[in-house]
């Protein structure tokens, strides 16, 4: 037989493919399965180029929504099925109520800016859309839907503050139209990062550090440069996510599974806490990491001429405050729905009315300890009919240019609709925020002596375990439920 | 759903970690059995804690009172000691560190007698032991100083250097101090006070300062009548030593949400001789002006971080939690012995001797050695090291310390020289893992590599173990030798509270007659000549320099899996892990090559080599049979078969080749 050297050459090459083939597959094949969140995150096509698809001349916002939906036929009526467009939840059963019952910062109190009625050209600031100045505002009209404020890609798009909502005279409305993209940091963040009245005041976890924040501000923002709609998935315009202050229902979250694996750690005693523990509780282990936000806010020492004027401690308009950076969260159960209180709901002023108390316990399945800010107020009641009250302060006849709280309360009422007896005082608040921003880098998450031991953060009495899980031994902890019992 | 995952914990439930006390409250009695609040006098805790507890059993079952007091020998009659040692244990081992020598019994001049021993180690001492009873046996307090000089009775005044007669019965005696390990925040520093001051008796009591039970007045001490009921009874939050109480005399212990604050002390000896510190904060949270801080992220110690507390290993040898696992002193054969203290019976008389390992620096307490829970009494390393290429071996050859303490974040002492005094009368102190003086805030921190070392492991392998090695030097004299006492050090070296013009003229290299630390060494033979000179003048026969070198085992600041050596190459390369030099010195005082101490467990069979800059490094035997590296370690006949191998295959080939070639060629010629 002719000896053919190209033939087992070829032959030999083909032969090491296969092994090489082979050897890959079979890597492959032993490799243990990772949890790997990239491959969950939406990819999201660049956006469209609108420079030549919008023509002007665009004299106001519902000049830019008209050429908005000329294209985007359905997209207003999207966003008014939202939140953003409502600011009213999903009919929920609160409990101690016998029907169901929509909230949000439509009709609701808070313990920073009191509510809306009655204010609002200037809380409207924030709506996602134009022109509601009172209770007459048309809910239907597609037109004032404001596409801009979050699809804004030149950062140049803003409403002028007590407008209602409309956009400031320095904005070039064709220019913005023009160079629309998706929703980026700034344009959530313009709401969302100075809610309560200014940068940081409210949340929390919501401040102007993360606009271009450093990875030991939030991880996901920081060092993996994610966009808020990188975990708030929307659909439809419907984004994903839900507030404390008004969600009473535990639907639309953004949860971090959407991403992670339920037990993701390596340390299968850490993945025994997740049953009990929220990501975020280890995950967030300081809340206002670069910036003061606001702790508490007495409405009580409002409207006195003092030489302090500085908006962290003290304002003739709105009383005094305090203000912490970089601090511990407080810790309760949250199985993701909240009490809330209800406009007319009889308080006792001698305590602190809990406005939105996380619901959940030791005993409830679904709960988890949480990490949260606890917003402590003093604000403005009748002392009468022993509710809270939501007074008129801007505008004409409000607090903050006649500081007469007793016209801010009758102004107010009137548009509650609440009787108001002529009597008010100011009662103590709390509202609770849960933390589910500024997540640390894993090395700066919370390690067992944090919760655990002498010096853990916990309080392991108020959360029902009767004492530190970690501490002692089983008859000990029987004792102390016992006793707790 | 009660939620039952914190019950994993259930491990360290012996040592509960809740404020709480479960202790009932108490009398506080005095020696005589009478309520402090009515004597007046000082706390017993005899008396007091002797109403439910045998103390008198764990007094003597206690090596940390006994401090090795009956073990004691004339010089020289300790196997592997120093000719001047006396006990093998701290009362009467000498310690380059703390230099002063427990004056024997026989020796006809006093360094250190029995009451400055106590003022001046009494602060790392429980009490009771030495600090209560005689040589003889005799309570302290029934000595009577004579006119023949007697450690026991007699101190070294520091002014006049002359011998002074104590009086115990003024001083009182020091009773063993529970407080000072059974209490959240015994008031050490109130303690160590007492004691500095020879009010031995008070001691027990100043340890109670921030109770509120007791405060000071200026005749002494004040029972506080408000801290007790009306039938004398008080509430202390006694329970079991956490991690806190050890570290008082033993390392920097950290715990809360402040930022760890370094700060060297020999009291915190296992932080100064190792760099030792138990905390479960990240290092990267601490106060210290680290190298690379920002990246380390892991805790100063894992276990620290994981709850866990220093008895949890090192655990009363009685403790029915811990000890029915361990074998100590019992035969092999039965996997279970149910013959054990009942819980009762273990908290009347708890053994105070605690479980310990066998450390290459504290050879003391031998029976209890290799008592201590091991890493591989918790850990399963086959478990969770299938990741590793040959594992057994490698389990075999490195002690679980060596991998898994890495580098050591706070400085350590390299070298103590006792050849020269500073200007506060001390020996001139090198440190290892910084960059400028020790005791300033802003030096930089740069950590360390330990040098890993062979031990015995109980297993009787050798295994790698990270040490640090600390080298003295000192001056000696007489016939047999003893250290050169500290009063004539000085006297030698200080003329009216300065340098004497002698030493200056010898020492000062850049003639501005002030003597900068940096100039007090003796790296020349001149220096060392005019200093020995000076020594002879203060009447010193024969001085001459020695210089020791002592292994000290780290097994503490442990790092998880992460942080832990774990490339095959940090080892299996030219630039070995397991090769990397030690710098002892800075400079060799009197060019006197250190000796290995004797009595280590340390394998210290490597070399000694001077540095260019004339320092002494110590670089771990390379090629030892038991530690063969791949890669790194190599082996003449090994090396020789390998290259007649490849050449042999070579020829192989070639042989084959060309045979091939030639039949191939006759075939064509044939065709």
């Amino acid at each position: 037989m002719e000896k053919r050297p190209g033939a087992v050459v070829s032959g030999a090459f083909v032969l090491i493919i296969l092994c090489l083939g082979f050897f890959i597959i079979f890597l492959q094949a032993q490799a243990p399965e990772q949890d790997n969140p990239w491959n969950r995150l939406v990819k999201r096509p660049p956006p469209t180029d609108h420079t030549y698809l919008i023509k002007g001349p665009l004299k106001d916002g519902p000049s830019v929504t008209q050429a908005c939906l000329s294209c985007h036929r359905s997209a207003a009526k999207e966003v008014m099925a939202t939140t953003h467009w409502t600011w009213l939840g999903h009919e929920v059963r609160l409990p101690g109520y016998d029907h169901f019952v929509r909230i949000g910062k439509l009709n609701s109190i808070n313990n920073f800016c009191i509510g809306i009625q009655s204010n609002w050209p200037l809380c409207t600031t924030c709506h996602a859309g134009y022109g509601w100045r009172d209770e007459t505002f048309d809910f239907t009209y597609e037109k004032n839907v404001d596409c801009l404020i979050c699809h804004d890609g030149t950062g140049t798009y803003r409403k002028e503050p007590g407008s209602a909502g409309l956009p400031a005279q320095d904005v070039d409305l064709l220019e913005v139209a023009r160079k629309v993209s998706w929703p980026s940091r700034q344009n959530c963040g313009y709401c969302h990062f100075s809610g309560g009245g200014g940068d940081a005041v409210k949340h929390g976890d919501l401040d102007g550090t993360m606009y271009y924040p450093h990875e030991r501000i939030d991880f996901h923002m920081g060092k993996l440069d994610f966009n808020c709609q990188d975990c708030h998935w929307t659909k439809k315009h419907d984004i994903s996510g839900r507030s404390m202050s008004y969600g009473n229902d535990n639907t639309d979250r953004a949860p971090c599974t959407d991403c992670h694996s339920p037990k993701p750690h390596r340390r299968e005693r850490l993945n025994l806490h997740t049953t009990a523990i929220a990501c975020q509780t280890c995950h967030i282990p300081k809340m206002a990491v670069g910036a003061p936000t606001k702790m508490s806010w007495d409405w009580s020492t409002a409207g006195q001429d003092l030489k302090v004027q500085d908006p962290h401690v003290y304002l003739k308009i709105k009383g005094s405050f305090t203000f912490a950076m970089n601090v511990n969260p407080e810790y309760y159960w949250f199985n993701g729905r909240g009490e809330h209180y209800i406009q007319g709901d009889k308080i006792d002023p001698e305590k602190a009315t809990p406005i939105n108390q996380p619901l959940g316990g030791i005993t409830d399945s679904t709960a988890k300890i949480w990490p949260f800010k606890v917003h402590r107020g003093k604000q403005i009641y009748d002392k009468k009919y022993n509710y809270l009250l939501v007074p008129k302060t801007y505008g004409k006849g409000g607090y903050w240019t006649e500081f007469d709280w007793d016209l801010a309360a009758r102004l107010g009422s009137e548009a509650t609709g609440l009787p108001y007896s002529g009597e008010y005082g100011f009662a103590p608040t709390e509202m609770y925020w849960v933390m589910t921003h500024m997540v640390a880098p894993k090395e700066k998450a919370l390690q067992c002596t944090d919760c655990h031991g002498e010096h853990g953060r916990l309080d392991w009495k108020a959360l029902g375990y009767g004492d530190d899980p970690a501490s002692s031994s089983a008859w000990k902890q029987a004792r102390n439920r016992k006793e707790a019992e | 759903m009660i939620r039952l995952w914190p019950l994993t914990f259930v491990f360290i439930a012996a040592t509960a970690l809740s404020q709480q006390s479960e202790h009932p409250a108490l009398m506080l009695l005095d020696k005589n059995e009478e309520n402090v609040l009515t004597s007046g006098g000082p706390v017993s805790l005899y008396a007091t804690c002797g109403q439910c507890h045998d103390t008198d059993y764990i007094t003597h079952n206690s090596y940390h009172v006994s401090a090795g007091l009956d073990e004691m020998a004339p010089p020289g009659h300790l196997s592997g000691e120093r000719a001047w040692d006396i006990s093998s244990g701290p009362f009467g081992r000498w310690d380059p560190l703390t230099y002063r020598l427990l004056t024997a019994k026989s020796e006809a001049e006093l360094d250190l007698g029995t009451a400055d021993w106590i003022r001046l180690f009494g602060s790392r001492h429980v009490g009771g032991g030495p600090a209560e009873i005689s040589r003889e046996g005799k309570p302290l307090e029934e000595l009577q100083a004579g006119d023949d000089l007697d450690p026991e009775t007699h101190v070294l005044n520091p002014n006049t250097g002359l011998p002074e007669k104590w009086d115990w019965q003024g001083s009182g005696s020091v009773e063993m101090n529970c407080f000072l390990c059974h209490l959240p925040n015994p008031d050490n520093s109130e303690r160590i006070r007492e004691l500095k001051a020879g009010r031995f008796r008070w001691a027990a009591t100043a340890t109670l300062a921030r109770t509120g039970l007791v405060k000071r007045s200026e005749s002494g001490w004040e029972w506080d009548r408000e801290g007790f009921d009306e039938d004398g009874v008080c509430e202390l939050p006694i329970r079991d030593p956490k991690s806190g109480n050890c570290g008082i005399c033993h390392a920097l212990v950290h715990y809360g949400q402040e930022p760890l604050d370094y700060k060297h002390d020999l009291d915190m000896r296992a932080t100064e001789t190792e760099g030792q510190v138990y905390s479960p904060q990240r290092i990267s949270g601490s106060n210290m002006n680290l190298a690379g801080k920002d990246t380390l992220s892991c805790p100063w110690d894992i276990h620290a971080e994981r709850l866990y507390q220093c008895t949890n290993c090192h655990y009363s040898v009685n403790n029915p939690a811990f000890s029915a696992d361990k074998q100590v002193n019992k035969p092999g054969y039965p996997s279970f012995d149910s013959s054990r203290e009942n819980t009762g019976d273990y908290l009347e008389r708890p053994s105070h001797n605690f479980a310990k390992g066998s450390s290459a620096s504290i050879l003391l307490a031998d029976s209890l050695d290799g008592s201590m829970r091991l890493c591989e009494s918790c850990h399963d390393a086959e478990k969770t090291h299938t990741w590793h290429p040959n594992m057994k071996r490698h389990l075999r050859a490195l002690a679980c310390e060596a991998c898994h303490i890495p580098r050591i974040h706070a400085p350590a002492r390299s070298q103590v020289d006792w050849t020269v005094l500073t200007p506060e009368g001390q020996a001139r102190i090198e440190y290892r893992g910084v960059k400028g003086s020790v005791d300033e805030t802003s030096s930089l921190v740069t950590g360390w590599q330990p040098v890993l070392l062979a031990r015995e492991k109980a297993d009787r392998w050798l295994s790698l173990y990270p040490h640090n090695i600390i080298s003295s030097w000192y001056w000696v004299a007489g016939d047999p030798e003893r250290p050169v006492r500290l009063q004539e050090l000085k006297l030698a070296f200080f003329l009216e509270g300065a340098y004497h013009p002698d030493i200056v003229s010898a020492l000062d290299e850049n003639g501005d007659r002030v003597l900068s630390r940096s100039e007090l060494a003796l790296d020349t033979p001149e220096k060392t000549e005019a200093v020995k000179k000076r020594l002879e003048a203060v009447g010193i026969h024969a001085p001459r320099i020695k210089g020791e070198m002592q292994p000290y085992s780290i097994h503490h600041n442990v790092v998880s899996f992460p942080w832990a050596t774990r490339r095959c190459k940090d080892c299996h390369s030219r630039e070995s892990r397991i090769s990397q030099p030690l710098r002892l010195a800075a400079y060799v005082p009197g060019g006197v090559v250190p000796e290995t101490i004797v009595r280590t467990n340390a394998r210290m069979n490597g070399e000694l080599r001077k540095t260019p800059d004339g320092g002494l490094e110590y670089r771990p035997a390379s090629g030892d049979p038991q530690v063969y590296i791949l890669g790194h370690d190599r082996s003449v006949w090994l090396d020789g078969i390998g290259l007649l191998a490849i050449l042999g295959a070579l020829a192989g080939v070639v042989v084959h080749g060309g045979l091939r070639l030639y039949i191939y060629r006759q075939r064509k010629k044939v065709k």
